[in-house]
């Protein structure tokens, strides 16, 4: 917006020439003419702004040989400010195509981000990927290990109790020959597999005098040998159940029946059982195995059981 | 007879000298004139209006010389007026294109830094 002051010298020497001669200036030569090597200077202007540049040469020339010859000063002065202007139109062009170049460069570079942009993104959404891959993979490899190790366990699992079952049925063999070898040890003792166990069964006359609930002494190496079968499955726990036949009143038969049974336990507890172990139960008459009709049958059915039920 | 033949030269030299009438009016520099303005207007009326200013002024003198048969005076007034128009024009077109360049790059600048902070939250994840 503010007037070139180069302009004002020339345009003052224009403007005050009248019909009478001018006086040529050489300051309005010497303005155009740096002007004019400026733009000259310039590669771009030469490059961009050809004919405007030769357009100010010539105007230029006319000036300085107007000058030479001694023209009139306003002719002079017409054709330096011509040169000049015209100079300056060349270099703004240069700029212009400068600034274009610059539109261009700026152009390719957003053209070249929004690529990098997108080469990013696409990088990134591949990352994303192959992490969520291996995610899968690692959960994938972590229910396998479960599964093999749950098989694993189910099959240790499978071992002991097959282990445990060898065992129980060794104990049970262990046990059926003891009381197999105390049966034929001692005829006195019948013994038999039921479903409530093993059944010690022996005859009070072995055990106790009539009517008496105290142990003959004849019975101690029958309990010894009781004893030292319960003594060898610790884990066993019994019970002694008195029996009667059925003379006599059921209170007293019921009476005298718990009683025994207890003595049993007392000389079995003595020989180093658990108490805890051993429960006694009198039942009278009841239960009877043989007819009390005979007296071999009210014999048979006087006895002490000794229940040893399964583990 | 001196004087007469002074006179005489005087005038031979006033006949030469610029401020007499050129021969032809000068159609075609007006003609240029008119038409370096007339493309120099719409863009240097916003961007370069004091150079749009001096060629218009120059070309109302370079109409009125013409009215008055100066046809010299009118002849470099149009020449004046048509390099002022052109002067016009060229910066006008230069602040146009850089203003664009200006623009471009500032919006380069703009998206390169959204292109780096998206990228900062990549780098945090392991």
């Amino acid at each position: 917006m503010n007037f070139n002051p180069r302009l004002t010298v020339i345009a003052a020497a224009l403007i005050a020439a009248g019909c009478a001669g001018t006086p040529v200036s050489n300051q309005a030569i010497d303005q155009a003419r740096a002007t004019y090597q400026q733009a000259a200077a310039d590669p771009q202007v030469q490059q961009h702004a050809q004919s405007e540049l030769r357009s100010a040469a010539g105007a230029l020339a006319d000036a300085e040989r107007m000058a030479k010859e001694n023209a009139d000063g306003q002719l002079v002065n017409h054709n330096a400010y011509l040169a000049e202007q015209r100079a300056r139109s060349a270099m703004r062009i240069a700029e212009t195509r400068r600034n274009e170049g610059a539109v261009a460069a700026a152009t390719e570079e957003r053209r070249r981000i929004q690529i990098e942009a997108r080469d990013r993104e696409i990088a990134a959404a591949r990352e994303q990927a192959r992490q969520a891959e291996a995610a899968k993979l690692q959960t994938e490899q972590q229910a396998k290990q479960q599964v093999e190790s749950a098989r694993l366990e189910a099959e240790n699992r499978a071992r002991l109790a097959e282990q445990e079952r060898l065992q129980k049925d060794t104990q049970q063999s262990e046990l059926a020959a003891e009381v197999k070898r105390l049966q034929t040890e001692l005829a006195d003792i019948q013994a038999k597999e039921t479903e409530r166990g093993w059944v010690l069964s022996m005859k009070n006359e072995l055990l106790f005098d009539t009517g008496k609930a105290t142990l003959k002494d004849g019975a101690q190496r029958a309990l010894n040998n009781v004893a030292g079968l319960l003594s060898k499955h610790r884990d066993r726990s019994i019970a002694i159940e008195g029996f009667t036949d059925s003379t006599g009143t059921k209170e007293l038969n019921q009476r005298l029946s718990e009683q025994r049974a207890d003595a049993v336990k007392e000389a079995l507890v003595a020989r180093g059982i658990e108490p805890k172990r051993i429960d006694t139960r009198g039942y009278g008459p009841q239960f009877p195995i043989a007819s009390n009709d005979t007296p071999v049958g009210r014999q048979l059915n006087r006895r002490v059981e000794i229940v040893i039920p399964p583990s | 007879m001196q004087l007469k033949t002074n006179l005489a030269i005087v005038a031979a030299l006033g006949a030469l000298t610029a401020c007499a009438s050129g021969v032809t009016p000068p159609r075609q520099e007006m003609e240029d004139a008119r038409a370096a303005i007339t493309q120099a207007r719409p863009v240097a009326v916003k961007e370069a209006p004091a150079e749009l200013i001096n060629a218009e002024e120059k070309f109302g003198q370079a109409q009125a010389a013409m009215q008055a048969k100066k046809y010299e005076q009118a002849r470099s007034l149009a020449q004046q007026a048509r390099a002022d128009a052109q002067l016009a024009y060229t910066i006008a077109e230069n602040v146009r294109v850089k203003r664009q360049a200006d623009e471009a790059s500032a919006a380069n600048q703009t998206l390169r830094q959204e292109l780096e902070r998206k990228g900062e939250p990549e780098r945090k994840i392991q």
